[in-house]
């Protein structure tokens, strides 16, 4: 479904990726866990062009979308659906209007009965509703990544991409949204890519996990494989994960 | 007494390249202009330094390296103040005892009163003598007659009050934008809020307060 | 001391590929006329208070002034003439174009950088949307049509702020101030001050713009971006002011010759 090879990225002299080659199967929910500044978001930006890479291929579905231009992407942002850091939902809009605002531009044809039915839907897919005509400023924090999610699969992606989708939000959120991801994926049969740090969440619902350090790939593997991962880092990571656990 | 200095360098200096820039196209403007109204009035150039002179130390120079170093400093102060409060910096310095407005506000405020005095008398100069050799260029005067001529209407006393206005106007920024830095909101939209105001409000009290100066100076001669 | 020069230089070519861009997206996948008419009635909105007062004293200031001159040569009935001369093709123009900048520039690089850094724009992307058409395009010539016309509109305020000190400070009652603004104030310094407030609005329109689209960097990139237009813009405006009376005069000169 999505693929890296050899994908190189520099900001001027500092090189944040230094030859990233793997694959997501379709369907799988693929994590990238690193610490903070090592080219996780970068990455993900890369795939739906919001960046361009130095060098190396990325596909997606088979097409190259590494050297394509803004109209040319427009297909491939069509199949993938990203849900970024901050909620980024447009402030002057209300709800309604944010989850509406990718319907109306991959779907003209819709009736607006049919784009409120389907506004609806999305939101109580992330169990949400009677939000609708509040402005993003007047909901919750957790409440506004929610919505962001409504929007992401509104249009129907096969690709579900996520820029750390729980940093910054408490416990109990967290769980909501870990939850709502997997449960999401699945619903949908997407695949999906979750850039993030925690890997307790990452080992409960990714089907793959990959660790990223320093702009290279250290280790990959299925949870199970990860947790017998010598790699220090990928220990340090497991450590928090396994003493939140014990103490559970 | 470090930090102010620090400051003076921040306000003073490092503004100092934009404004005699600015000031330079503005004295070549109003060479331009005020020929174009000479000629009109009273059909030759004869008033032009003159009268020149005189818009750019009324007027001109205060009031537009007042506004540019509203641009430049107000707005900078806003946003570092802004983003102090936001990331609670204001409130680390407090738990450790000090007073943030002694801190943070009083170098700025005093700084900018003698940058912004000392500001205008370097602007009004600049001006002066870039109108002299445009006027030299455009218009074939000597310096020689263009000071003769400027002497007539202007006096010693103009640049006193130039220089007086500037450290009014220096006095206006800091407050400003200091105040509006410390009620920041927190968030990107918070700092972007907080340094737009700051620049609106120094602005148009700078318009207001010039104008109150105005009045207020044309009883003196 | 070469590193500065540069970096301004940089700027102001990026601001143009930038415009280039927002032209060339205005040519090719135009905005709908409701979202410019939006944002031309936000920006208004927004600052027409801002504008008629500075207006108001812009005009007052220079009646000010001039009555000292006008009453040493004992021409005290031009004062209406001269001082709004003076206020239309120059100083008002400035002074206003400055305030301007504050207000609907500032805020504009405020708000696109806000959206910048909390990532909207990249979401934008995402859906499916070009940014510089849906949100770009229509605050520029949302702004390029208003502040056009608050432009304008602060030029006529400075005449009743200088009608009103003229009266108050001077002792020239409305009447006769008025009286002498056509003697002295020509169509063509008309025409020379409302050009001067197309070129400011243009040069304001696209500083904002590219300032807050381009921001980086958290809460501090929208305070840097504010600062930079605010220092950009003015300069952009002082420049241009002289740009504008030097093609005016040549005009001017070339009209005279020809008649």
């Amino acid at each position: 479904m999505i693929t890296f090879r050899d994908v190189h990225k520099q900001f001027g002299e500092r090189e944040v990726l230094k030859g990233i080659t793997f694959e997501v199967p379709e369907g799988q929910i693929l994590f990238i866990l690193g610490t903070s500044g090592t080219g996780k978001s970068v990455l993900l930006k890369n795939i739906v062009g919001l960046m361009q890479p130095t060098s190396g291929q990325i596909l997606v579905d088979g097409t190259d979308v590494t050297r394509l231009s803004e109209e040319e992407l427009f297909p491939v942002r069509r199949k993938c659906g990203m849900v970024f850091q901050h909620p980024a939902l447009f402030d002057s809009l209300t709800i309604f209007e944010n989850v509406a605002f990718g319907l109306r531009k991959h779907y003209p044809e819709y009736s607006a009965a049919q784009l409120a039915e389907r506004v609806r839907e999305c939101l109580s897919l992330v169990y949400l509703s009677g939000v609708e005509d509040k402005k993003p400023q007047a909901i919750s924090y957790g409440m506004q990544k929610r919505v962001s999610l409504a929007r992401t699969v509104a249009v129907n992606p096969r690709i579900l991409l996520f820029d750390e989708p729980t940093t910054g939000l408490d416990p109990v959120t967290t769980r909501a949204i870990n939850d709502l991801i997997l449960e999401l994926s699945r619903k949908l049969k997407t695949t999906s890519l979750v850039v993030s740090h925690d890997m307790q969440c990452a080992l409960d619902i990714a089907d793959q996990i990959i660790v990223l350090d320093m702009g290279e790939i250290v280790a990959r593997g299925t949870p199970e494989e990860l947790r017998k991962n010598p790699h220090p880092l990928v220990r340090d990571f497991l450590k928090e994960a396994l003493d939140a656990e014990t103490a559970s | 007494m470090k930090d102010i200095f620090v400051q003076l360098e921040f306000v003073t200096w490092q503004s100092l390249p934009v404004i005699l820039f600015c000031v330079c196209f503005a004295a070549v403007v109003t060479i331009i202009e005020s020929s174009f109204h000479m000629k009109l009035v009273v059909q030759n150039d004869a008033l032009v330094p003159g009268f020149a002179a005189l818009l750019i130390l009324r007027e001109l120079g205060a009031v537009v390296s007042a506004l540019l170093l509203t641009s430049r400093v107000g707005a900078g102060l806003a946003a570092e103040v802004g983003s102090m409060k936001i990331t609670e910096q204001i409130e680390a310095l407090k738990m450790l005892g000090i007073d943030p407005v002694r801190f943070l506000v009083v170098p700025r405020f005093v700084a900018c009163v003698i940058g912004g005095f000392l500001l205008s008398l370097i602007a009004n100069l600049v001006c002066l003598y870039c109108a002299m050799l445009v006027s030299e260029a455009k218009l074939s005067y000597s310096s020689g007659a263009f000071i003769t001529s400027m002497r007539a209407f202007v006096t010693f006393q103009d640049l006193v009050f130039a220089c007086l206005k500037g450290a009014c106007f220096g006095a206006v920024i800091p407050l400003v934008s200091c105040y509006f830095g410390f009620r920041c909101k927190s968030g990107a939209e918070g700092v972007g809020l907080a340094t737009t105001n700051s620049v609106v409000v120094s602005s148009v009290l700078i318009i207001v307060l010039d104008f109150v100066l105005t009045f207020l100076f044309s009883h003196f001669y | 001391m070469l590193k500065p020069l540069l970096n301004v230089i940089d700027d102001i070519g990026e601001c143009l590929i930038f415009l280039r861009l927002i032209l060339r997206t205005a040519y090719r996948s135009p905005c709908t006329w409701e979202s410019i008419c939006e944002q031309t009635w936000k920006v208004s909105v927004q600052s027409t208070p801002t504008t008629a007062l500075a207006g108001f004293f812009v005009g007052a200031i220079m009646t000010v002034q001039f009555t000292m001159q006008t009453k040493a040569f004992g021409a005290l009935g031009y004062l209406g003439g001269l001082s709004t001369s003076a206020t239309v093709r120059e100083v008002g123009p400035l002074l206003i174009a400055f305030l301007l900048s504050g207000k609907v520039g500032a805020y504009t690089s405020a708000e696109l950088g806000t959206m910048r850094v909390t990532e909207q724009i990249d979401a934008i992307r995402c859906l499916g949307a070009n940014p510089i058409q849906e949100i770009i395009l229509p605050r520029f010539l949302g702004i390029v049509i208003s502040s056009f016309f608050l432009l304008a509109a602060g030029l006529i305020m400075s005449i009743f702020g200088g009608m009103l000190m003229g009266s108050v400070f001077s002792g020239i009652n409305p009447e006769e101030y008025v009286r002498h603004i056509p003697t002295i104030v020509t169509q063509f310094s008309i025409g020379n001050g409302l050009f001067k407030c197309l070129v400011f609005a243009l040069i304001l329109a696209s500083v904002c713009t590219y300032k807050g689209y381009s921001a980086t960097g958290g809460a501090k990139g929208v305070g840097r971006a504010v600062v930079g237009t605010a220092v950009m813009t003015m300069v952009g405006i002082v420049v241009f002011d002289w740009f504008t009376s030097l093609l005016s005069e040549t005009a001017l000169n070339l009209f005279r010759e020809g008649v």
